[in-house]
């Protein structure tokens, strides 16, 4: 789970990025981000690299999974 | 992979950048400074004068200096995204995120800019224009972001912010409600200039009015001058910057229809022709402001939205401002300041050295 929580663009966008570079594109990658361009950016990112995107909102932030 | 259509990804960026194009060319036929018809930091720094924190070019016979006015750009942009920003839910008081970096990093912004003359969207308005001393900024402006990019590569982050409480959130916007009851009032302790570009301003109710869409616009689409060119060469991805585009093609179809394009490097409006300052000068802006994660326009918009840290950047902008001119840093139409403006640029770029160093760190994850 990485939390990129209080993080703004384009930071959380990186998390995720050396997240699936050094997992090897794991199955599953979860994240909590709550800026909202972050949303943005990290979904498309997860669809632009083939994975599917769940995206839950918990209220002060959001969790989104990826799924390959 | 899901395809999204060209509409959907580039639509709304497309069109916010075209609004902005068309609005600085309608706001300066109706008064505002040529090519100027948007720049956040000249608005910024005219707003600092009208509040006395800098009176640059002060003529004792008429008694003001020539860049203090209220601008009601200003207002309308960040109460704009304020408004839209509660109507989505997306008001959000939260900050902490390194306050006092920012506070310093956007004095060097500003003072970036006031040497270029011009923040990233009136180096636009400028390129549009057909100043081609802009387009000595924008290569500045861009090597700057590079270098950013690089810090950012590097684990860059002012750390994380927190939630703050309503109050802390709606003080910046609040204060644009005050700004704007002074703009009407109009009492003698605010200044405005008689002569300079401080006295050339569209109609209040006008410029308020169009800034209040183009605030909206912007929140809504998150428009970014600098979040444009980092966000293409770091992750390919061009919505931000065909917003970018769209402004130029507005700007310059602006121009031509009302005949004020004007395409070299002399003789043009507010600007000056020092290749060199022109090129530090927006290093300067595009270098801090990806530290700084968006262009001053960007920050007023998420100051709008409640962010903190963005109200302090803002802050630090005005403060730059005043620094700028009373130690005579910012440039004029005719040169550089009579400052020591190397010496301010070197700092300048040092302390964003020191900057990005001290506050590169391993990412989670």
């Amino acid at each position: 789970m990485i939390d990129a929580r209080g993080y703004s663009c384009p930071t959380p966008l990186l998390m995720i990025q050396k997240a699936i570079k050094e997992g090897n594109n794991p199955a599953t990658v979860e994240m909590l981000v709550d800026a909202p361009c972050a949303v943005e950016n990290v979904s498309r990112y997860g669809k632009k690299t083939g994975y599917k995107v769940a995206v839950e909102d918990k209220g002060d932030y959001t969790k989104l999974t990826l799924t390959k | 992979m899901e395809k999204e259509s060209f509409l959907k990804r580039y639509g709304l960026l497309i069109a916010t950048g075209l609004v902005v194009g068309a609005a600085a060319v309608l706001l300066t036929y109706f008064g505002n400074p040529a090519n100027m018809g948007f720049c956040i930091a000249c608005f910024l720094r005219d707003i600092a004068g009208a509040l006395n924190f800098q009176r640059a070019g002060f003529d004792a016979e008429v008694g003001t200096g020539i860049v203090q006015y209220i601008r009601p750009e200003i207002i309308g942009l960040v109460l704009g995204s304020t408004v839209i920003a509660f109507l989505r839910k997306e008001f959000k008081p939260r900050g902490g995120s390194s306050p006092m970096i920012r506070f310093l990093v956007a004095v060097v912004v500003m003072i970036g800019a006031l040497v270029f003359l011009g923040c990233p969207l009136r180096m636009v308005i400028r390129i549009g224009g057909g100043d081609l001393n802009a387009v000595v900024g924008l290569v500045g402006f861009v090597v700057g972001i590079l270098v950013g990019i690089l810090v950012l590569k590097r684990g860059f982050s002012l750390r994380r912010a927190y939630q703050q409480s309503m109050t802390e959130g709606l003080i910046l916007p609040a204060s644009m409600v005050g700004l704007l009851v002074l703009a009407l009032a109009a009492p003698s302790f605010i200044i405005s200039s008689v002569s300079g570009p401080g006295s050339q301003h569209a109609p209040i109710l006008l410029a308020l009015a169009v800034a209040l869409v183009v605030g909206i616009l912007a929140q809504r689409s998150r428009l970014c001058m600098v979040g444009g060119i980092r966000d293409a060469v770091m992750f390919q991805d061009f919505r931000l910057i065909s917003a970018f585009v769209a402004i130029i093609v507005a700007v310059l179809v602006g121009n031509l229809i009302l005949g004020s394009f004007n395409l070299g490097f002399e003789g043009q409006p507010v600007a000056h022709t020092d290749g060199l300052w022109n090129f530090l000068g927006m290093a300067l802006v595009g270098w801090g402001s990806v530290l700084l994660g968006g262009c001053p326009l960007r920050q007023l918009i998420m100051a709008g939205e409640g962010n903190t840290d963005s109200a302090v950047t803002v802050t630090g902008y005005v403060v730059g401002a005043a620094v700028a001119h009373n130690f005579g840093l910012a440039s004029s139409a005719t040169g550089i300041g009579t400052g020591p403006v190397a010496l301010a640029v070197v700092v300048c770029f040092v302390i964003l050295a020191v900057v990005s160093v001290a506050n590169m760190q391993k990412l989670e994850g």
